[in-house]
């Protein structure tokens, strides 16, 4: 396997939300002395309590490979990526502790002015909304242009030939005629590719893509997840963090998978032995309540019950209100994420008995 | 009227007008929905698919006829029948106060459970309220039926009294759907009912639907996001291109062994969970959708269509029937 690019260990993101009942009894439960010494010395922080979006996450991703983090709306996978470049809204969020690794630096330790130089020419992002995250009074090329212009010292000749040659890759015709126009001339489809014409102009090592097919048409997705890989291929080192809820765009373009539920890793595996042979319950789950092509009409295997609350995670296994395996060990004690085969961990304690 | 049918659609156009200039005079119309005739059998799923702006929302907003009476200047052409205890009625004809006596026959999910829901009713008031304009049951009536509705999708008569923002996204969509079934309706037209919803959510929803369509005999008029979900519940599927059908089929023809190449690149850009088809045939079409303010001349798929001839500019293909029941506007394939 290559290099590890990112490092992540022990990363916790809360967000303190108001909670004036909870919080009474708030001072019983923290056994973590970093969130204590968190609250001793932070004044904001009086009357809230902990949400826990994200909490003890630890992961690699290689240079090369397209690492998934899928999971469900409040699973932590969209905190656990705007963690990595520390885009996390403070107040009400904050990385309570952890390491990111970013080449041997940590980038949690790192001045807020510092962490600028790796955004864009390190690390690049594209959200979901590609309605939204571009200015809509900006014309398109000065967008580009303001990326570039930011990151590296050269002419502003050279990095209009540079924008140009950006959204040529991806795909838009006559880029010098649509340099000139605003977002709203272009399409959905269109801007996204815009938005990868910018987090790709500065060649990024790691490109995180939150969502980036979610607002847009099957035929659209195609295209546009068949533009990231082939951008990636062409640089070898680079790395893609793909976060999505989309079970059939991960089978097609992760080698890796992050299954992640109530703000905790359940599963990493390669993506092959992942859709063959899921081990918990939770991604078995998952796996089932798919509509299944050979069996049409047939009832579908949906997981029972609703996601909890982020405030209202069980204690324990984060899973175990809605799991059909569940034992009573699954309510008194938090299973350990193990590796039980090689390059595959589970946190569930039906498997411990094999380690 | 067919027997078999509930609902016959013949040549429905909808056209929207578009204003511009200085005293925003009507410059142009956007054909939404362009000259299409469709029948929903008694009980059947009929799932609409095809990418965004090609008309499939609009034809369930005509169907339910709330198009012409939210938005004037919007001109809808065409004759919709539906089959009644009373009869057989072209609800384009009808008035707006005749159209709300046949309402209660025909209801609508929607997509966003969040939006759809009043957030200062109770959900007990959210499901009565079409009861009081649909029938005549008195108090005591309307909450047993409130209470019966909500056990049947799948929640407690005592939560009647709570408020929408104390349910989560699939619950709410439960009391979507129960507010749809208030009146006992024949037809239920779902537009992206379990497209804001978790996966493991998602399935739930599309059971209950399932189970609850068998149960109150519901003719489905499907409007899916995820196409994957439409093969799954769909027992015919209609494709359809800037306004017009592409293809019209039993759901498992069309989806496994679609004939014209627009439904072909579509369907095969559908991602599939499963790592061993990750190289399978994809057909990525170039290009987007064109604005349908301008569509091409003769067939619209022509320019992204991979096998267009330059014949294609000049007639409008109409569909034609390839295999018994699979109809594919384009005379250069087959099944």
């Amino acid at each position: 396997m290559h290099k590890k690019l990112v490092e992540i260990k022990n990363l916790k993101t809360y967000f303190f939300v108001e909670d004036t009942e909870k919080q009474k009894s708030l001072h019983l439960e923290i056994s973590d002395p970093v969130l204590m010494e968190l609250y001793k010395t932070d004044k904001y922080l009086k009357n809230k309590v902990p949400a826990k979006a994200v909490d003890d996450v630890s992961f690699d991703i290689y240079e090369g490979e397209v690492l998934g983090i899928v999971g469900e709306s409040g699973s932590g996978k969209s905190v656990t990526a705007y963690s990595i470049t520390r885009l996390i809204p403070d107040p009400p969020g904050k990385i309570v502790s952890g390491e990111v690794f970013f080449k041997g630096k940590d980038l949690l330790k790192i001045s807020f002015e510092e962490m600028k130089k790796y955004r864009g020419n390190e690390i690049s992002m594209i959200f979901q909304e590609p309605m939204t995250s571009l200015n809509p009074v900006m014309k398109i090329g000065d967008q580009i242009l303001e990326a570039i212009l930011n990151h590296e010292e050269i002419s502003k000749e050279e990095a209009e030939k540079k924008a140009i040659e950006m959204l040529t890759l991806v795909g838009i015709s006559s880029p010098e005629k649509r340099m000139k126009d605003y977002p709203h001339q272009f399409s959905g489809g269109m801007r996204q590719r815009v938005m990868i014409a910018m987090a790709l102009a500065l060649h990024p090592s790691l490109l995180i893509a939150d969502e980036p097919t979610t607002a847009l048409d099957v035929t659209i997705q195609a295209q546009i997840l068949e533009l990231m890989l082939r951008l990636k291929r062409e640089r070898e080192e680079s790395a893609i963090l793909l976060i999505t809820h989309n079970l059939g765009v991960v089978a097609e373009t992760c080698d890796r998978v992050i299954v992640m539920y109530g703000g905790k890793i359940q599963e990493i595996s390669e993506v092959d032995p992942l859709f063959e042979k899921p081990l918990h319950p939770y991604t078995v789950g998952l796996l089932s309540s798919l509509p299944n092509p050979d069996l049409p009409m047939e009832e579908l295997k949906a997981i029972p019950g609703n996601i909890p609350h982020i405030l209202e995670l069980p204690k324990a296994c984060k899973f175990n209100t809605r799991c059909t395996k569940a034992f009573d060990k699954c309510f008194e004690v938090e299973p350990e994420l193990l590796e039980v085969e090689k390059n595959r961990f589970v946190r569930c304690h039906l498997y411990e008995s094999e380690k | 009227m067919n027997p078999e049918n509930i609902l016959e659609i013949k040549d429905l156009k909808v056209k929207f007008p578009v204003s511009g200039g200085l005293f925003l005079r009507k410059v142009a119309e956007v054909k939404a929905v362009d000259g299409v005739s469709f029948e929903l059998r008694k009980g059947e799923t009929l799932g609409l698919v095809g990418e965004s702006g090609c008309g499939k929302s609009t034809i369930g907003k005509a169907v339910i006829n709330i198009l012409k009476f939210s938005s004037h200047d919007v001109e809808i052409e065409g004759e919709i029948w539906m089959r009644t205890d009373a009869g057989e009625i072209d609800l384009n004809k009808l008035s707006r106060s005749e159209m709300r006596k046949h309402r209660g026959n025909i209801q609508m999910i929607f997509q966003d459970p969040y939006s759809s829901l009043n957030a200062r009713m109770s959900v007990g008031q959210i499901i009565e309220e079409p009861l009081l304009y649909h029938t005549n049951m008195n108090k005591k009536e309307r909450e047993d039926r409130v209470a019966w509705l909500l056990e049947k999708v799948g929640l407690q008569a005592e939560q009647s009294k709570r408020y929408p923002h104390e349910f989560s996204g699939g619950q709410r969509q439960r009391i979507g759907i129960a507010r749809a079934l208030s009146t006992n309706p024949k037809i239920i037209i779902a537009d992206e009912p379990v497209s804001a919803l978790d996966v493991s959510i998602q399935a739930q929803v599309i059971n209950l639907l399932q189970n609850l369509q068998e149960e109150f005999d519901l003719s489905l008029l499907f409007i899916p996001h995820d196409l994957s979900v439409v093969e799954h519940i769909s027992s015919r599927i209609v494709v359809m291109y800037l306004g017009k059908f592409c293809e019209v089929g039993e759901g498992y023809r069309v989806y496994h062994h679609p004939i014209h190449p627009y439904s072909k690149a579509l369907l095969s850009a559908v991602p599939v969970p499963n790592p061993k088809l990750k190289n399978k045939e994809r057909i990525i079409l170039k290009g987007d959708v064109p604005s349908p303010m301008n569509k091409p001349s003769g067939c619209v798929f022509r320019t992204r269509c991979p096998i267009a001839k330059p014949e294609c500019a000049d007639f409008i293909p109409p569909l034609e029937e390839k295999e018994p029941d699979h109809y594919a506007a384009c005379p250069y394939v087959s099944a």
